[in-house]
C-alpha cells in the first residue's frame, strides 16, 4: 500500500488531533485520580484510570485502576471517597497478581448452553439449595436473595468479617442490624480485647487513616490506646500499653471494666457478665503476684474510660467467646457514649422481604449441607476454612463452585463430580454497593478495568442475573447484562459521572444529579425495627452466661494468629507471600509461635521443627520463639497451607515453602455460640528431631540492645 | 537541621506514631517499580528485593513489650556514603537532592551496598521472573533491572520527572502534593508525607516544623545527612519498663513528658495517660505516685 | 673450637654443583608433579564451569546475601595479593638490605608472586556482578565522556595491582633472562626454542650483566613504594567504608605487615615442596636459609601482632557498643573457633616456636608451620571480611550467616590450582633456582682464617 505525503499528513494532523483532545481531558485537580477517557483518545503509554470497587477483603472500597494499554499496572485509592481516602490496601494492590495468574481457573464446560442455564436447570429441581457467599451487598446480593428465595434455599454468609454475627450482636445493643464504624477520627480513647481491628475491620483504608488523624491531629491531644489480647497483633503493637491475657479470657476484661464503669455511674450493665477485677485478673490468666497489680490497672482505666471524651471499646471475633467479647464491647461503648456509630451496606433494589429462615449461620451450616441437593458456593474456599465440612461438601450432589483461581474446594469440587466455573477478578467486572450512614450515604459503582482475561469466566453479577433470568425472578427488568442492568434507571450523563468517580459520594443537591430516586435516603426512623430483609434478626435473647466457656489451664491454648493472608483466598499471589508478616516477618513460610518460657522448657530454638497436636490432629512446623505471645497459647499463622501447591508458574519463583492450614486443628465447634472458634483448648507441644529454615528478617545475630531511633 | 546544596530538596518524614504496620507502602512499591519476587528459598536465604522495608522493633521482654513499625526507605542522603565508593559513578547525586542509581552504568561490586548504613540497597543476586501473563503488570515508566545491578528506593522519581515536565509545561513551579511516590500514596493513616523541603510551606516542611521535638535521623551518627526525618512515637510509659527509652519523651530534667512542647494547649478535661506508670514489681501503690507526669496533676480520682 | 658460630658457616658447595641443582630438574617429569598438574587442570575447570553457571545464573550462585555483599570472592582476593607480597619482601627487600642468602630463595619468591598475583586480580571481576561491563572501570575515553570515580577505592585497587603485576613480570623476566641465556646450551627440543625466544639472545657480555644488575637495584628501590601502597590499597577497600570492623585507621599497615608475612609463609611452604621434589636442592637451600628467613618471618610476626592487637584492643577498651558486638560475635559467637584458631596458628604458636634457632632449622616442622600459618591467614581474612558484615546492623533485616556455596569453593579452589599447577609447571621448565645468583654469591665467598678462626664472608658484589 502505498503511503504519500497526503496520508502522512493526514496521520500527522490526526496525531495532533488526538494529541490535543488528551490534553484537553487532563482534569485540572490534582487531587482527583479517577480520569475517565475515551480510550482512542489516549496516547500510547499515557495511562487511563478505572474507578472501580475492590472487593478483596470483602468490604468493597472504591479504588481506582491504573491501566497502560489495556494493561492494568497498579491500584490507588479514590480521593475524598469515604472508605478508600485515597488509598488502597495491600490485598487491593496484589490483585493484580492474581488477574495475570499464569494458573487462574480456565474454562468450565458447559457445552452450548451456557453455565447459568445448566445450574439453573438443576437448580429447578434440586431441594433446599445453599448459596455460600463471601458477601451480600448490592445488585449482586439482591439477586442472590431473589435467587435462594425462589428456590426455597438458604444463604450461608461466611466472609472473614462475620459479617452476620455483627449485625445481630448490633441488633440486640442498638436496635439496628447494622455494621460497627471504628470512627476512630472523632475518639481519644481506643480500648481494643481481641481485636486485629487495624487489619480486619471494613475498609482497613479508613480504619487506618481515622487511626492517623486518631493519633496524631494538629490542635488535638494525642489519642490512647490500650490492648488486651492474648497474642500481640498488629493491632495492638500500636498500642500505648498491651496486657496480655490468656486466650479465651477477653469477655472478663470486658466483664470487669463494665461491672466498674456501672458503678461509675455509666450505666447498667447485663449482670450475668459483671465480675470484680479481682475475679478477671484470675480467669484471665494472670500469675498470682500480680493479680493486684491487674485488677489495679483495671480499676485506672475505667477511670480513664470516665474520663475520656469519646472513647471507643472495641472487641474482636478472634478465639473462642468472640461473640460474647464483641457483645460486651459494644455495649460497654454504648454506656459510655450512649450509642455505637454503625453503618449500613444494603441492598439496591428489588428486593424488601425476605422470609426469617432465609440465612443460617456457622452451627447450622453442616446440617444445611448434609441435607442440601445443590450447593453454589460463590467465591469461598469452603473446604479451606472450613475443613470440618468438607465431607458434608463432598456429599452434596450437585456442586457449584465460582473461584478466579485453583483452591482446595475447586480440587475437592473436582475430584468429586462438581462443576468448577471460572469468575472473572473484579478488575474485570461490573458491580455496585449502596452504603448508609450517619456520616453520609455513597453508591458505590464497579466497572471493569481491563477486558475479561480468560474468555470463559463469568461475571459474578452476571452470572446471578442470568440465573435469576432462567428462573424467571424479576430483579427489576429483564436485563441480564450487568452494565445494562446497573444503568437500567440512570441517564447518560449521570452513568458517565458515576464511572468518572466510581460512584457517588458526595452530598450534592439533587437538582445536579436528578437520581437522587435511584437512591434512597438513610432510614432514620427504624431504631427499634430490624430494616427490611432482616427480620431473622428479631426475638435474639442476650447470652446466657453458660456461654462464657471454659478456659483450659491444662495444656496449651491453640490459638488462629491473623495475618494478612486473611482468611486464605490470596495465598496464590507471590506479592503477599514474600511480604513478611507484621509481627514475626516471616516469609512464605508457616511457624509454630511459642512463648520463650515454654521453649526454654522443652529446648527449642528458633528453626527446630515442633508439633502441636489437637485431639487426633497433628501439624509440624518450625518454631518460632516470640515476646508477643501468652506462654499459655500456641498459634499457627492463618492463610497458609493450601492443599493445592503449587500453582504452576508460580513455583517457577519458588514455592518450596512450607505452609500449614491452622483450622485443620478446629473441628468446627462453635465456642457455646453460633459461629465458628478460631481457637481451641488443649493443645499439646512436642520437639520434633531437626530444624528447617524459618525465612525471617528479624534474625539478630547477636542479641545486644539497639535503638534504631536515636534520643 | 538539614543544610540544602540546591533549589531543590526532595524530602519525606516518617511519623513512626501513625504507622500501623500493615505494609499497603511495601506493595504500592512492589507495584510501582517492578520489583521482582525471589521466591520463598531466595527469601530465607536473605536476598528480599523489597526497596521499602517495615522494620519491625521491639523491645523487652513478655509482658512488657514495645512494639514499633519503622518503614525504612533510602533516605536520599545529603553525604550519601554509597556515592563516593562506586568505581564507575552509577550511585550519583540529582540536582534535586535525590541518590540516584543508573542501572545501565552499574557493573555490580556492590561496595556501595556494603557500605549503606540503612542496608536499603537491594542487588539483583538472580534473574528477575515473571512468568506469563504475569508480565503485563509491569509499569513501563520504570526500567526492569537485570541480575548483577544494584536497585534502590528512588523516590519514585518517573512520578517526580513526569511532575517536573507537567510544571515545564504549564510553565509554572511543582505544586504541593502533585508529586507523591507510590508508598506516600498507599498510606492510609499519611504517616508518610512527602514533597520539597527546600519549600516551607509545604506539607512535609509544615509536618516538620510542628513535629520538631519529635523529629529524628536514623543513623545520622555517620552524618549521613538522609533527607528523610522520623518521628518518634511518644508511647505513654506505664506498664513497660522503664529501660526502654524509645518513645519516652525524656526531658532534660529526668521527667517523662507527654504531648509536651507548647505546641498543644492541654484542655482541663484531657484524657489522662491510658493507666498510671507503675512498674508490676512495686508493692507499694503509693510509692508508684507518678510525680514524673507533672502536666497531669489534675487527674480526679486517681490513685 | 670451643664456639662455633653456626650462622657463619657457609654453604659447602661448589659451582658445577649448583649448576647441576639448578638446572636439573628442567625438562624432568616425575609422577608426583605430573599429579598434581592435572589435578590442577581439573580444578581450574571445574573453577571456568562454576564461574559460567555463574554468568548465566548471576551472583544467586554465591552465597551472598543481605547485607553479606562481598563474600568468599574477596577474601580470596586480599588472601592472593597478601601472599603475592613474597616476592617484593625477598626480592626487593632482601636485595636492599644486602643479605647475601637471598639469592636461594629469590626467584621462588617472584614467581609466587607471578602465580599469586593474576589470580588475585582476576576475582574482582569474578565478583562483579556484570563482569562484561569490567571496562567501564578503566579510565578510556569514551562518546560519552564518561570517566570511572577516582575517589573510589576500587578504582585504586585498578591500578595498584596492575602496577604491581607488570613491574613483577618484568623484573621476574629480566631476571631470569640470564638463566635462560646460560642453561640455553643444554636444552633440547622445544626447550631449547623456547629459551632461545626468551633469553633474547643473551650473549652474557659485560655490558648485559650490568644492565641486569642495575635493573635489579632499580626495581628494588620502585617496587618497594608499590608494594606497600598495594596492599595499603587493598586494606583501604575495607578501611574506607563505614562497617564496624572495617573502618579501623591502622588497616593499612596492619594488611601490608600481614601480607608480608603470609608471603613469607608461602615461600616456606614452596620451598619445602621444592626441597621434597628435588632432594638436590637440599645443597642450595640450607638450614641457614631457613634460619635467616625464619628470622625475618619472626620479625613480621612481631609487628603483624603488634598491629593486629592495635586493631582490637582500643576498640575493647573503649567499649564502643558497635565495635563491642562485632567482638564480641567474634571471640564468642559463631566465629569463635576460627578466631581462637586465627590467635593461635598466627600468633601463638609460630611467634613461639620461630624463636628457637633449631626450629628454625628443621625443615619439616617449618613446613607443617607454614601450612598452619597460611590456612590461619586464610582465616584472618574471613575474619575481616565476614563479621563485620553480618554484625553491621543497627536495623533489623539480617538472616542467616554466610556460608560459601559449592560456586565460590569451585572458583576458589580453581584459583589455588592456577597457583599450584601453575608453580609447578614452572619448575618443569624454567630453573626455580637462580643461578647466576648463586654463582655469583659464591665466588665472591672468601675464606679468612683469623686467628685460627675459619671466617667466611663474602666479598661485596657489583
Amino acid at each position: 500500500m502505498k503511503f504519500n505525503r497526503r496520508d502522512f499528513l493526514k496521520v500527522g494532523l490526526l496525531s495532533a488531533s488526538a494529541l490535543s483532545f488528551s490534553a484537553c481531558g487532563r482534569p485540572v485537580e490534582h487531587g482527583l485520580v479517577s480520569q475517565y477517557q475515551m480510550p482512542e483518545y489516549k496516547l500510547l503509554g499515557e495511562p487511563s484510570f478505572w474507578a472501580s470497587t475492590c472487593t478483596e477483603l470483602r468490604s468493597d472500597c472504591a479504588v481506582s485502576v491504573k491501566t497502560v494499554e489495556n494493561r492494568a499496572i497498579h491500584v490507588i485509592g479514590i480521593a475524598g471517597h469515604f472508605f478508600s481516602k485515597g488509598t488502597a490496601t495491600s490485598a487491593a494492590v496484589s490483585g493484580l497478581t492474581t488477574l495475570y495468574h499464569p494458573a487462574r481457573l480456565k474454562g468450565a464446560s458447559a457445552g452450548d448452553t451456557t453455565v447459568a442455564a445448566e445450574v439453573a436447570k438443576l437448580a429447578s429441581r434440586s431441594k433446599s439449595p445453599l448459596f455460600v457467599v463471601d458477601r451480600l451487598c448490592g445488585s449482586l446480593g439482591d439477586a442472590v436473595v431473589e435467587v435462594a428465595q425462589k428456590l426455597g434455599g438458604k444463604i450461608w454468609v461466611c466472609d472473614s468479617h462475620h459479617s452476620m454475627a455483627e449485625r445481630r450482636i448490633l441488633k440486640a445493643v442498638t436496635g439496628r442490624a447494622e455494621l460497627p464504624l471504628a470512627d476512630l477520627e472523632n475518639r481519644d480513647y481506643l480500648v481494643t480485647v481481641g481485636s486485629n481491628l487495624l487489619q480486619e475491620s471494613y475498609a482497613p483504608t479508613r480504619t487506618g487513616w481515622a487511626f492517623g488523624r486518631f493519633r496524631r491531629t494538629p490542635g488535638r491531644l494525642r489519642g490512647k490506646m490500650v490492648s488486651f489480647s492474648s497474642r500481640m497483633n498488629p493491632t495492638d503493637a500500636n498500642s500505648d500499653v498491651w496486657e496480655p491475657v490468656i486466650s479465651g479470657s477477653e469477655p472478663y476484661v470486658l466483664g470487669a471494666l463494665g461491672k466498674l464503669l456501672s458503678e461509675k455511674g455509666k450505666g447498667a450493665f447485663p449482670s450475668w457478665a459483671a465480675i470484680t477485677p479481682e475475679e478477671a485478673a484470675e480467669k484471665c490468666g494472670i500469675e498470682e503476684a500480680h493479680r493486684a497489680d491487674f485488677a489495679k490497672k483495671l480499676n485506672k482505666l475505667a477511670d480513664r474510660l470516665v474520663e475520656a471524651r469519646s472513647p471507643l471499646v472495641v472487641g474482636g471475633f478472634q478465639g473462642v467467646n468472640g461473640e460474647t467479647t464483641v457483645y460486651l464491647a459494644h455495649t460497654i461503648t454504648k454506656m459510655l457514649n450512649g450509642d455505637v456509630t454503625t453503618f449500613e451496606p444494603d441492598l439496591l433494589i428489588g428486593n424488601k422481604k425476605s422470609p426469617g429462615d432465609l440465612f443460617i449461620n456457622d452451627a447450622e451450616v453442616s446440617g444445611a449441607l448434609q441435607g442440601a441437593e445443590m450447593v453454589v458456593v460463590h467465591n469461598v474456599d469452603l473446604v479451606y476454612r472450613f475443613p470440618w465440612l468438607e465431607e458434608s461438601f463432598k456429599g452434596v450432589k450437585n456442586k457449584f463452585v465460582l473461584a478466579t483461581m485453583p483452591n482446595d474446594t475447586t480440587e475437592v469440587n473436582n475430584t468429586n463430580k462438581g462443576m468448577t466455573i471460572p469468575l472473572r477478578t473484579w478488575m474485570e467486572d461490573w458491580g455496585d454497593l449502596l452504603v448508609k450512614s450517619p456520616q453520609g450515604s455513597w453508591y458505590g459503582l464497579a466497572q471493569p478495568a481491563v477486558k475479561n482475561q480468560i474468555p470463559d469466566a463469568v461475571s459474578a453479577l452476571g452470572f446471578m442475573l442470568e440465573l435469576a433470568d432462567e428462573l424467571k425472578v424479576s430483579l427489576g427488568n429483564k436485563k441480564t447484562n450487568p452494565r445494562e442492568f446497573l444503568q437500567r434507571e440512570l441517564t447518560e450523563e449521570q452513568w458517565e459521572d458515576l464511572l468518572v468517580r466510581g460512584g457517588h459520594w458526595e452530598r450534592e443537591p439533587d437538582s445536579i444529579y436528578g437520581h437522587e430516586a435511584a437512591f434512597p435516603p438513610p432510614a432514620t426512623e427504624n431504631a427499634g425495627t430490624a430494616p427490611d430483609g432482616y427480620n431473622v434478626f428479631e426475638g435474639v435473647s442476650p447470652l446466657e452466661p453458660s456461654k462464657l466457656g471454659e478456659v483450659s489451664g491444662e495444656g496449651l491454648n491453640f490459638i488462629i494468629l491473623p495475618t494478612h493472608l486473611g482468611d486464605g483466598h490470596m495465598a496464590d499471589r507471590p506479592w503477599m507471600q514474600e511480604m513478611p508478616d507484621a509481627m514475626t516477618t516471616v516469609v512464605w513460610d508457616s511457624w509454630i509461635e511459642i512463648g520463650h518460657s515454654v521453649a526454654a522448657g522443652l529446648g527449642v530454638k528458633r528453626h527446630d521443627r515442633v508439633s502441636v497436636t489437637v485431639g487426633d490432629k497433628v501439624i509440624k512446623g518450625s518454631a518460632y520463639l516470640s515476646p508477643f505471645i501468652h506462654p499459655k497459647s500456641v498459634g499457627i499463622p492463618s492463610g497458609r497451607g493450601q492443599r493445592l501447591k503449587p500453582h504452576g508458574a508460580v513455583s517457577e519463583i519458588g514455592w518450596v515453602s512450607e505452609g500449614s492450614n491452622p483450622k485443620t486443628l478446629l473441628d468446627g465447634s462453635t465456642g457455646g455460640g453460633e459461629y465458628f472458634s478460631s481457637a481451641t483448648a488443649g493443645a499439646t507441644l512436642k520437639k520434633e528431631e531437626g530444624s528447617r529454615l524459618l525465612a525471617t528478617f528479624d534474625e539478630r545475630v547477636y542479641n545486644l540492645p539497639r535503638h534504631v531511633l536515636p534520643e | 537541621m538539614q543544610e540544602f546544596h540546591g533549589k531543590y530538596q526532595w524530602g519525606m518524614t516518617v511519623d513512626v506514631d501513625k504507622c500501623t504496620g500493615c505494609k499497603a507502602c511495601v506493595i504500592a512499591c512492589r507495584a510501582e517499580n517492578n520489583i521482582a519476587v525471589v521466591g520463598a528459598e531466595q527469601a530465607a536465604m536473605g536476598r528480599l528485593m523489597d526497596w521499602l522495608r517495615i522494620e519491625r522493633i521491639h523491645h523487652g521482654h513478655f509482658p512488657h513489650v514495645q512494639v514499633d513499625f519503622i518503614p525504612m526507605l533510602c533516605q536520599q542522603c545529603g553525604a550519601a556514603p554509597c556515592e563516593s565508593v562506586c568505581p564507575v559513578f552509577a550511585s550519583v547525586h540529582t540536582h534535586d537532592g535525590l541518590n540516584g542509581q543508573i542501572y545501565n552504568r552499574c557493573i555490580g561490586t556492590r561496595v556501595c551496598g556494603n557500605n549503606c548504613p540503612y542496608h536499603v540497597r537491594m542487588f539483583n543476586f538472580v534473574y528477575p521472573k515473571w512468568p506469563t501473563p504475569m508480565e503485563k503488570l509491569l509499569n513501563p515508566d520504570v526500567t526492569q533491572r537485570q541480575e548483577g545491578v544494584m536497585e534502590k528506593c528512588t523516590f519514585c522519581v518517573q512520578r517526580i520527572r513526569r511532575g517536573n515536565v507537567d510544571a515545564k509545561v504549564e510553565n509554572r513551579e511543582i505544586l504541593d502534593g502533585e508529586v507523591r511516590p507510590a508508598c506516600v500514596q498507599a498510606c492510609a493513616s499519611e504517616a508518610l508525607v512527602f514533597g520539597l523541603l527546600t519549600d516551607p510551606e509545604s506539607s512535609v516542611s509544615r509536618n516538620l516544623n510542628q513535629n520538631k521535638h519529635r523529629s529524628v535521623l536514623v543513623h545520622n551518627d555517620h552524618d549521613t545527612r538522609p533527607n528523610v526525618i522520623y518521628l518518634r512515637p511518644e508511647r505513654d510509659p506505664s506498664a513497660l519498663e522503664p529501660v526502654a527509652p524509645l518513645g519516652e519523651v525524656q526531658r532534660r530534667d529526668g521527667h517523662a513528658g507527654h504531648d509536651h512542647g507548647g505546641h498543644q494547649p492541654t484542655p482541663e478535661n484531657s484524657p489522662t495517660p491510658a493507666v498510671e506508670p507503675t512498674p508490676v514489681e512495686t508493692s507499694t501503690p503509693a510509692a508508684a505516685a507518678p510525680a514524673s507526669t507533672p502536666a497531669l496533676t489534675a487527674t480526679p480520682g486517681a490513685q | 673450637m670451643s664456639h662455633v658460630n653456626k650462622n657463619f658457616r657457609a654453604a659447602e658447595v661448589s659451582i658445577p654443583e649448583i649448576y647441576d641443582a639448578c638446572f636439573e630438574p628442567i625438562g624432568k617429569s616425575g609422577w608426583r608433579s605430573n599429579i598434581v598438574i592435572l589435578l590442577s587442570l581439573c580444578a581450574i575447570l571445574i573453577g571456568a564451569l562454576a564461574f559460567a553457571g555463574q554468568m548465566y545464573y548471576g551472583l544467586g550462585q554465591t552465597g551472598l546475601h543481605i547485607p553479606v555483599y562481598w563474600g568468599g570472592y574477596i577474601i580470596t582476593f586480599v588472601f592472593w595479593i597478601g601472599v603475592a607480597h613474597a616476592g617484593a619482601l625477598i626480592s626487593a627487600l632482601l636485595r636492599l638490605t644486602g643479605a647475601e642468602w637471598k639469592s636461594a630463595v629469590t626467584r621462588v619468591a617472584e614467581v609466587i608472586t607471578l602465580f599469586t598475583l593474576p589470580a588475585a586480580g582476576s576475582f574482582p571481576l569474578i565478583h562483579m556482578g556484570r563482569t562484561e561491563l569490567f571496562y567501564y572501570m578503566l579510565p578510556v575515553p569514551n562518546n560519552r565522556l564518561l570517566w570511572p570515580n577516582f575517589k573510589s577505592m576500587l578504582m585504586w585497587d585498578v591500578f595498584a595491582v596492575s602496577t604491581y603485576l607488570t613491574g613483577s613480570v618484568l623484573f621476574l623476566y629480566v631476571t631470569l633472562v640470564p638463566d635462560l641465556g646460560i642453561a640455553r646450551p643444554r636444552m633440547k627440543g622445544w626447550y631449547k626454542t623456547l629459551y632461545t625466544l626468551l633469553s633474547w639472545g643473551w650473549r652474557g657480555t659485560a655490558e648485559e650483566w650490568k644492565r641486569v644488575m642495575e635493573a635489579a637495584a632499580l626495581y628494588s628501590v620502585i617496587i618497594l613504594p608499590v608494594v606497600i601502597s598495594v596492599h595499603t590499597i587493598v586494606s583501604w577497600d575495607f578501611a574506607m567504608q563505614l562497617v564496624p570492623g572495617w573502618h579501623s585507621e591502622v588497616f593499612g599497615p596492619l594488611f601490608f605487615v600481614g601480607a608480608l608475612y603470609s608471603g613469607t609463609a608461602a615461600v616456606f611452604t614452596m620451598l619445602g615442596l621444592l626441597l621434597w621434589t628435588y632432594p638436590s636442592f637440599k645443597k642450595v637451600i640450607t638450614p641457614v636459609h631457613y634460619d635467616m628467613l625464619g628470622r625475618v618471618w619472626l620479625v613480621l610476626g612481631l609487628s603483624w601482632a603488634y598491629l593486629f592487637f592495635n586493631d582490637f584492643m582500643p576498640k575493647y577498651y573503649a567499649h564502643i557498643p558497635d565495635k563491642i558486638e562485632y567482638l564480641y560475635y567474634n571471640g564468642f559467637g559463631p566465629y569463635a573457633a576460627a578466631t581462637w584458631f586465627l590467635v593461635i596458628g598466627n600468633f601463638a604458636l609460630p611467634l613461639f616456636c620461630l624463636a628457637f634457632q633449631d626450629f628454625r632449622r628443621s625443615f619439616l616442622p617449618m613446613f607443617v608451620l607454614s601450612i598452619i600459618v597460611n590456612i590461619a591467614m586464610y582465616i584472618e581474612r574471613v575474619f575481616i571480611v565476614i563479621p563485620g558484615l553480618e554484625v553491621y546492623n543497627g536495623l533489623n533485616f539480617n538472616t542467616i550467616p554466610y556460608t560459601y556455596s559449592t560456586t565460590e569453593i569451585a572458583v576458589i579452589v580453581a584459583t589455588f590450582g592456577w597457583v599450584i599447577g601453575g608453580l609447578t609447571l614452572f619448575c618443569r621448565i624454567f630453573p626455580i633456582l637462580p643461578y647466576w645468583e648463586l654463582a655469583e654469591t659464591k665466588a665472591r665467598q672468601v675464606e679468612v682464617d683469623m686467628a685460627g678462626v675459619k671466617v667466611n664472608y663474602f666479598q661485596a658484589g657489583e
